[in-house]
């Protein structure tokens, strides 16, 4: 029998790092795209990704699974990172410094490296799902639209929504390089 | 070639480890302090009960106030390396969150003196208090490794809710005030923290040790292993009620609001070069809040946010504002934040008075608050805000050019 896949509830609630550590290379290729479309520099984009997930690791006690899967957490973290660099100039810092993270050198070949991750093309991948998980991505974790309204207006009842976010959310992961 | 991620993940789940094989405790980096022999006698001292109620009204000390002056002097030849802000005046500021949905305050301190440390420095913000979040903000130094060598004070200051009457740290209690430079209803407790004191932390909650300690790195090498890395003494902050009861934290962050982002294509991005952006580049026309503008050429919204409905913040104490719709303007270079604010627990409600400001003479409905950089005009039962610019003059004309386009508070 195969093993099942914790969730992400479970790995952000365990306090273990090595959960973590997984959590982390689940959602890592969502985020670094998502933030590669915004940001072209890719040391800003290390940093807005460093930040994203410090910033998910000292309030992983907040996330709820009832509002929403986790990588709409960690989209709406980036987004407001990406909002604040702009405003004030440079990548917010805090949550690494806070947790004693030692800042990463970066050289030119992980440079193109990041460039490169970051270069990776959502809209497409958002493409690639059936039109059904694609409609439900979008409306849940970009719309942030209720699963009630969208079982409404779809005609079909929650649990359906939610298994077509789900399997899209994981099919987006997969295209994206994360975690199967 | 090291993968850059991979570097990541290892320090990620480093401080992960970190945070299993020490104390639970949230530190601010505004609090601060270098390590030094603790005395176990001290940490049975544990706040309890009635006992700490009668010890309260005899012990608590006075709080320095927002605005003051740290002792001793200015270095006149300040030595590298060696963090002081003895001798600077420093005011601390509490100021309304201005991004759309994020109903919350934040603060800051400021200090004034000629040396290398004038300047603003940021602090805790965003949050509001309520029953299980009693200490929701606060401002101290900017954040300096551990072990840097320090001189003299520094400032801490929490920003509290209407609960706490006093703060303990480790055998200092002092008790909270009320201003008119606060939201209202709030407090707060500023005091001076000694260099080489072990670091204040918040977050205490029982079960808890008073006196504890976080591993942090030092030095060019400090290893992978977090078990090597020196300990650092911590001190909780414990915020006490009338009675002198201990007041649990259980900390909470609001849930983040969804605001639709809008940027002009011509925007100004500093640091973040020809940004790719092919999002929306006009506020949404639907959202609850618009903002127009009239008669002042020059003036350019860049980039700002809009929301289709706001979520009361139930439970929280004190007075709080949220803004239904953000943007940023420039105007001759200088950019000028904007928010139009109105009551976060009951939308609609006529607001009470922005903290530190001021009625501006012959101007009726407008106040100003030079040292938030701060100037606002109500309207109706909300606050037309900017903040930034070169100054309350500029900021003057921005409100009087300003419109507020619709206010729908119905959704």
């Amino acid at each position: 029998m195969r093993p099942r896949t914790p969730s992400d509830s479970t790995l952000l609630a365990s306090g273990k790092a090595s959960d973590f550590g997984a959590f982390y290379d689940r959602h890592l290729g969502g985020v670094t795209a998502f933030v590669g479309r915004r940001v072209r520099q890719p040391e800003v984009i290390f940093d807005l990704v460093a930040e994203t997930f410090a910033r998910a690791l000292e309030h992983r006690a907040q996330y709820d699974e009832a509002r929403g899967p986790a990588i709409g957490w960690l989209i709406g973290i980036a987004r407001n990172l990406i909002l604040d660099a702009v405003r004030r100039g440079e990548v917010e810092a805090a949550s690494r410094i806070r947790l004693g993270m030692e800042p990463v050198e970066l050289e030119d070949e992980q440079l193109e490296l990041i460039a490169e991750r970051g270069s990776v093309d959502l809209r497409a991948a958002l493409a690639s799902l059936p039109a059904e998980q694609r409609d439900g991505v979008l409306r849940r974790v970009v719309l942030d639209e209720d699963y009630t309204r969208i079982a409404s207006d779809l005609r079909c009842s929650e649990q359906v929504v939610r298994k077509r976010v789900s399997r899209g959310l994981a099919a987006l992961r997969a295209n994206l390089g994360g975690e199967r | 070639m090291t993968d850059p991620f991979v570097v990541l993940r290892s320090e990620l789940t480093a401080a992960a480890k970190r945070a299993e094989v020490t104390s639970p405790q949230r530190r601010w980096d505004w609090l601060r302090g270098r390590s030094r022999p603790l005395t176990v006698v001290i940490a049975a001292l544990v706040i309890c009960g009635s006992a700490t109620a009668a010890v309260l009204s005899l012990t608590a000390s006075s709080s320095q106030p927002l605005a003051g002056k740290v002792p001793g002097t200015i270095a006149t030849a300040p030595r590298t390396g060696i963090y002081s802000v003895a001798g600077y005046r420093y005011r601390i500021v509490v100021t309304p969150s201005l991004a759309a949905g994020q109903a919350g305050w934040n603060t800051w301190i400021q200090y004034v003196g000629r040396g290398p440390q004038s300047g603003s420095g940021g602090g805790g913000g965003g949050t509001y208090p309520n029953a299980s979040n009693p200490i929701f903000g606060g401002t101290g130094t900017s954040y300096v490794s551990f072990g840097e060598p320090q001189r003299g004070d520094t400032v801490a200051s929490v920003i509290t809710g209407p609960q706490v009457v006093a703060v303990r740290i480790g055998n200092r209690t002092i008790r909270t005030f009320t201003s008119t430079e606060l939201p209202a209803g709030d407090r707060a407790a500023v005091f001076f923290v000694p260099a080489n004191s072990p670091q204040p932390t918040v977050g205490w909650r029982p079960g808890l040790p008073i006196y504890s300690y976080i591993r942090a790195p030092a030095g060019p090498h400090p290893g992978n292993d977090p078990n090597r890395w020196p300990k650092h003494p911590t001190v909780a902050i414990v915020p006490l009620d009338a009675s002198g009861t201990a007041l649990a934290t259980t900390f909470s962050y609001p849930d983040p609001p969804f605001e639709f982002f809008w940027q002009a294509p011509k925007a100004i991005t500093p640091n973040i070069t020809e940004p790719p952006y092919h999002g929306r580049t006009h506020p949404r026309a639907d959202g609850i809040c618009q903002l127009g503008q009239h008669g002042l050429p020059g003036l350019t919204p860049v980039w700002g946010d809009t929301i289709l409905r706001i979520k009361p913040a139930a439970g929280s104490l004190g007075e709080l504002f949220v803004s239904c719709v953000d943007a940023e303007y420039y105007l001759h270079g200088w950019p000028l934040a904007t928010g139009v604010l109105v009551d976060a627990r009951h939308p609609g409600q006529v607001l009470g008075a922005l903290p530190g400001a001021h009625a501006v003479p012959d101007v009726p409905d407008v106040v100003d608050f030079p040292g938030a950089q701060l100037s606002a005009r109500r309207i109706g039962k909300a606050w037309l805000v900017v903040k930034g610019g070169s100054g309350s003059r500029q900021r003057l004309r921005v409100l009087e050019a300003l419109r507020i386009n619709r206010l729908d508070l119905r959704r």
